[in-house]
């Protein structure tokens, strides 16, 4: 019976992405969205930016968010000014986040640490945005 | 004075450093956020003096941007107030589209 238990729970903890996947590179996250055609999330962060610390230990660690971004997005995260990624992406400060369709253009940005609560109105509203650039295409 | 009262100005005083406006970015995540989304991509959909032209049409400038959505009208119209319109619009001001504004380190984040 014990085992049983133990396998749910193992099962469970596959279904339920624990945490943000980042992909290694730019480059890397084009190809992948391209595939599949997912939305990318394009996390640009910089040296000792701690409010992009706080924004990966607390918002990046909801469930919530996790998955609502999981099932979206393919992520990547950059360091401002020295990792490869379009110069176009600028920042005014750090943490920005671009939310961008498989073909790089911009559905969405933000700038600055959000909690979990905000963060989720932020997807929400980019995903509001992206339905209406498919639609009107 | 009540201890809360004394923190309050407190808190109010030590917050006019912020170049972001943090009264009016605490309006927006309170009032407009849960619709609209992202703080700096809205200030930054218009200029400067289209906030102001905005902010100087009538009393109630963003009741009537919203006269056609109910659920706005609702979430908004009971409890919108002069301050609060005040503050959300000099965050706005402050970080339109030509503001130019790059702030340091600031309430919530980095510049350059
Ligand atoms: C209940 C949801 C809701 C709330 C709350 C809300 N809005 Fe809106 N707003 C809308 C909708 C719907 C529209 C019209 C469709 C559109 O243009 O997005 C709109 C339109 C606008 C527009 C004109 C279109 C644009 O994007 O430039 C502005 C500016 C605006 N809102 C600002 C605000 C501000 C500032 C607040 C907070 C004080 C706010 N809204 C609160 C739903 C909301």
């Amino acid at each position: 019976m014990k085992n049983i238990f133990i396998i749910i729970a193992f099962l469970v903890s596959f279904l339920e992405a624990s945490q943000i996947e980042w992909h290694k590179s730019y480059e890397d996250v084009i190809k992948t969205s391209t595939e599949d055609q997912k939305m990318i999330m394009l996390f640009i962060t910089g040296e000792d930016c701690k409010f992009c610390a706080k924004l990966k230990d607390e918002t990046f660690k909801d469930p919530d968010i996790i998955k609502e971004i999981t099932n979206k997005y393919h992520c990547v995260e950059v360091t401002k000014d020295e990792d490869t990624y379009p110069k176009k992406f600028t920042a005014k400060g750090v943490p920005t986040i671009y939310f961008l369709t498989p073909k790089q253009e911009v559905i969405d940005y933000t700038l600055g640490y959000y909690d979990a609560e905000e963060f989720g109105y932020i997807l929400s509203a980019a995903q509001r945005r992206y339905k209406k650039i498919k639609d009107t295409k | 004075m009540k201890p809360i009262l004394a923190i309050t100005i407190l808190i109010s005083s030590l917050s006019t450093l912020y170049a972001y406006h943090p009264e009016g970015m605490k309006v927006y995540k309170k009032e407009c956020m849960i619709c609209h989304g992202s703080p700096f991509r809205m200030a930054e959909s218009r200029k400067q003096y289209d906030w102001e032209q905005m902010m100087f049409q009538s009393s109630r400038p963003i009741l009537d941007l919203h006269k056609n959505e109910k659920e706005a009208i609702e979430r908004l119209g009971s409890n919108w107030t002069d301050k609060k319109q005040e503050n959300l619009f000099k965050f706005l001001i402050g970080n339109a589209k030509d503001s130019g504004a790059v702030p340091g380190c600031d309430g919530n984040y980095c510049g350059p």
